[in-house]
């Protein structure tokens, strides 16, 4: 098991690695003066030199790269080139929002997904499957953006129930929570579908009835167990995604969370702060797909390392 | 059909149906026969033969989008199990009536530990029984059926048992709460060949232990020989002979029967050639006419008959009946046979 | 073809062609549908509400809503074709290498794959447009480089299982190079799942390049884009809510056509493969 890990972390590092270098070289890529780049436009001719020695960055790329990694793994993300701040306490500041937002839809899309698709497994090719199956397409099909428009227009704006924007309020929640839940409810529950109809035909579903067990204990306690071993898998990955991918979710509802963040700075041509952020995710990303990983093998009485 | 005073389970014209983009299937068709109390009833024939599926809608385990129980009765304490209603079946299921399976590591599920596996087949039936009890009891049949280390083995998982004693934990789930039947449905086919024999031991005595009749499916005819008292073989979804097991196998009165006993490789004596059933099984979404085996037959003998009426069961001797329209005259072919092959199949040793 | 038939008999999938079929109608004939000019502006008509002249309603600039969609959809749709051929065309060949030769090309292609994964397709469509800059072209090549993983991964998954195949060694055994048996004899037998998931991807690349546009940060004004539709339509939600419907409501049928589609070829180009739709 723990050779397992090893092996797993191994490979983390590596993939963080190469995350690090396409962070570095995106920002090289740019057109024009490096220094220039993340000192700013408004900066002046002396803010740029002072910037450029003291980044090194007449250096040759790859020590430059060489100073970057090293100044990662220190904690240091570079500076603003908006506010002056350095890259991490910006951050900071916003990803416990985001995390907040994730959690919140990858929870509710997943329990409601769950039983969505153990409903649809139960009444197959019935009434309640295809409206499962159709609401997942739906749910999949449906612009993230276009969506919490609606539920804006909707909730907000019409029946004025729930805040529209922001995070100020504690019902400012919901609204963007239930919007990115929809799409992690309609994978979760096809998946929880296809999962528990594959299950439902094994051998031991046919024992546990021939032993007299209710339908219902068969379907939740012998057949479900089975089935949502690959369905918490999607669920991990999801909420790793979630954490960088709301960012359209966040944007419309004005949630001041790290993708709003990386939206303001790509319009104001923040590169530190879309570097940082690049890095940041996919180290997030990087180790929830390692815990889910683990989990994963902790969770599956057959596999044994 | 007469009715035994002495009959557990009496299936009368059994008839199930599958749909099929290929058509409808008619796998079980007019089937009937009763089990006695206390007796092995073997029921033999070929895959799709309809032997499994016959048995396994009287439980209703059939899966019931594609298959149908178009007709049929079966009585079983003074109720007929096809018109009981979920809930009154689930109690009859795993306490009156228990089933084993085929394939253990399959019929098991991977994610519960087995111990627990044979204590839900308890604690579903009593609620007045407590979970230690119920542990108690299950790690007691467990060294019934010779799982050695019963204790431990109880907290283990299905992928850590081999395969023999994966079918012996479930004879043991099977025979938790005594039951009356006892349904094995090719208990030993996915078995090594050395296991086979000590799981079958094992089987018969969980069945005298529990006291109950048994019904054993299975296309293994020397399994039937050493375990049942009497026999059913059914070819192309019915039954063409019924009786004991002695008088079946060594006076069969249907061709079919005969094909499938001349058919064995004999150790005893010298052969070139095997005696073997020409053609393929039928087709049982078109049948051919009348009697499903005729194009195989060599009784058939140009006659029309055998294409033209579905034989019905009829009386040889006491309780030895088959469908044949020319029964009596299985002797001869016998003994053609005999003569072409070099090997007597007549009657002979016990 | 027989795989043809099967597709007829899945309605939804002939539901999601038929949709489909209207979108291509509308990109191909969108000037002659419309009396209106799609990127004129007329502000004495603004903010108009739907009514007979103007089907949909128009935007705060005074043009056509309708319009602007049937014209979009030709936007649409071309981004999604370029950047599914895009990313196809450096996805394909990388998994088949990374199969194929396995070991240490394997090996790196992988990490490559593994290191676009880590970020969900919008974040890094973002993070290149952050550094290519916006616009048509721009977009295309964002969008397409984010799905190149997928198919890196799904392309190696399908020549692995079909490298140990029997007839690849035969193939081998009379002397045919690899050229010729990668072309002839694994990606003939691998392509289904490649439409499928090219068909799904369509889809997605619609969706991301809509959600580009919304932040403003992909096709760039006056051209019409149902996505940068939408969010010039967000500043009058409260007001003027047409704006914002009804460009939604092509990008979501869009999407949901190439869906049903996918849906629809993966049943009827390999039914063993049902296991995994709906």
């Amino acid at each position: 098991m723990l050779t397992y890990i090893a092996r797993r972390l191994a490979v983390s590092v590596v993939t963080l690695l190469g995350v690090t270098v396409i962070a570095f070289g995106l920002v090289q890529m740019l057109p024009g003066d490096p220094a220039r780049t993340i000192a700013g436009l408004l900066a002046s001719d002396e803010d740029v030199e002072r910037i450029r020695t003291r980044m090194g960055l007449d250096e040759p790329v790859l020590v430059q790269y060489g100073q970057f990694v090293s100044r990662l793994v220190t904690g240091d993300l570079g500076e603003s080139a908006r506010t002056r701040r350095p890259v991490t306490t910006e951050i900071g500041a916003r990803l416990p929002k985001t995390i907040e937002l994730a959690a919140a839809g990858t929870i509710i899309g997943s329990v409601l997904g769950i039983f969505a698709g153990v409903v649809a497994a139960r009444f197959r090719n019935r009434f309640l499957d295809h409206s499962v199956s159709m609401g997942s397409l739906i749910g999949i099909s449906m612009p993230v953006y276009w969506l919490g428009l609606l539920l804006i227009m909707l909730f907000a704006v019409n029946l004025g129930w729930l805040p529209a924007a922001g995070a100020d309020r504690r019902t400012s929640i919901i609204l963007p929570a239930f919007t990115i839940g929809l799409f992690t409810m309609a994978l979760v529950a096809r998946m929880t579908r296809s999962s528990m109809l594959e299950v439902l035909e094994q051998d031991f579903v046919r024992t546990a009835f021939s032993k007299g067990v209710a339908d219902r204990n068969v379907v939740y306690r012998h057949a479900l167990r089975n089935a949502f071993i690959p369905v918490l898998t999607v669920i991990g990955i999801q909420f790793g995604s979630l954490l960088g991918g709301a960012v359209l979710t966040e944007f419309v509802f004005a949630w001041p969370g790290i993708g709003r963040l990386l939206v303001d700075s790509i319009f104001a041509r923040d590169f530190p702060v879309v570097q940082g952020i690049i890095i940041v995710f996919a180290l997030m990303f990087i180790v929830v797909n390692l815990v889910v990983d683990i989990l994963y093998s902790y969770v599956n009485p057959k596999i044994q390392y | 059909m007469t009715s035994d005073p002495d009959a557990l389970l009496q299936v009368r014209d059994l008839a199930v149906e599958f749909d099929t983009p290929e058509g409808v299937v008619k796998a079980v068709t007019e089937v009937s026969w009763d089990l006695r109390r206390g007796e092995t009833l073997g029921i033999v024939g070929e895959s799709g033969s309809g032997k499994s599926v016959s048995v396994m809608s009287l439980m209703r385990l059939i899966p019931t989008p594609p298959g149908r129980i178009v007709s049929g009765e079966a009585r079983f304490e003074d109720r007929d199990l096809l018109t009981l209603t979920r809930r009154q079946l689930r109690r009859l299921r795993g306490r009156d009536i228990a089933m084993v399976f085929q394939d253990p590591m399959s019929s098991l599920n991977p994610v519960q530990t087995v111990g627990h596996q044979i204590a839900e087949a308890m604690l579903v039936h009593d609620s007045q029984l407590r979970d230690r009890e119920a542990k108690r009891r299950s790690i007691e049949l467990l060294e019934l059926v010779g799982v050695p280390q019963p204790a431990e083995r109880f907290r283990q998982y299905p992928h850590q048992y081999s395969g023999g004693m994966r079918q012996r934990a479930m004879i043991a789930m099977a025979i938790a709460n005594r039951p009356k039947i006892l349904i094995a449905d090719e208990p030993t086919t996915a078995l090594d060949v050395t296991i086979q024999a000590q799981v079958m031991e094992v089987l018969k005595s969980a069945q005298q232990e529990a006291g109950a009749a048994m019904i054993l499916i299975t296309h293994d005819l020397g399994l039937i020989a050493e375990m049942a008292d009497r026999v059913i073989v059914m070819y192309g979804g019915r039954v063409v002979e019924i009786g004991e097991v002695h008088e079946v196998f060594h006076r069969p009165r249907h061709p079919y029967t005969f094909g499938l006993m001349a058919s064995l490789p004999r150790l005893d004596t010298q052969t070139e050639t095997l005696a073997t059933i020409p053609g393929q099984p039928p087709s049982l979404v078109t049948p051919p006419p009348g009697c499903a085996f005729h194009p195989r037959c060599r009784l058939q003998r140009e006659r029309s008959l055998c294409a033209e009426a579905v034989p019905e069961l009829m009386d040889g001797t006491t309780g030895h009946r088959s469908a044949c329209h020319y029964a009596e005259e299985m002797q001869d072919l016998v003994a053609e046979v005999s003569a072409e092959v070099g090997v007597d199949f007549s009657g002979g040793a016990e | 073809m027989e795989a043809w038939v099967r597709f007829r008999r899945h309605k939804p999938a002939m539901i999601g062609l038929f949709i489909l079929a209207l979108f291509i109608l509308a990109a191909i004939f969108a000037p002659v549908l419309t009396p209106h000019d799609p990127v004129q502006q007329d502000l004495i008509q603004s903010l108009e509400t739907p009514s007979r002249e103007f089907l949909l309603g128009t935007d705060h600039l005074g043009r056509d809503v309708l319009t602007r969609i049937l014209f979009g959809t030709r936007i649409s749709l071309f981004i999604g074709i370029a950047a599914v051929t895009f990313g196809m065309l450096i996805g394909v060949p990388l998994g088949v290498i990374s199969g194929y030769y396995g070991r240490t090309s394997d090996m790196v292609i992988q990490r490559l794959a593994d290191i676009m994964f880590s970020f969900p397709s919008i974040l890094l469509a973002l993070a290149l447009v952050a550094v290519l800059g916006v616009g048509l072209n721009n977009v295309i090549v964002a969008v397409g480089v984010s799905i190149v993983p997928i198919f890196i991964r799904l392309v190696r998954g399908q020549v692995l299982a079909v490298r140990e195949e029997v007839y690849v060694d035969a193939a081998r055994a009379v002397g045919a190079h690899d050229l010729r048996i990668l072309t002839k004899h694994i990606l003939s037998n691998s392509w289904a799942p490649i439409i499928v998931q090219a068909t799904v991807s369509l889809g997605i690349t619609i969706l991301v390049a809509a959600g580009l546009g919304f932040l403003g940060l992909g096709v760039q004004a006056p051209t019409p884009e149902w996505g940068s539709m939408l969010g010039e339509g967000r500043n009058y939600i409260y007001s003027h809510p047409h704006m914002t419907t009804f460009p939604g409501v092509a990008i979501f049928l869009a999407v949901i056509a190439f869906n049903l589609m996918g849906d629809g070829l993966r049943d009827a180009l390999d039914p063993r493969l049902r296991v995994l739709g709906a």
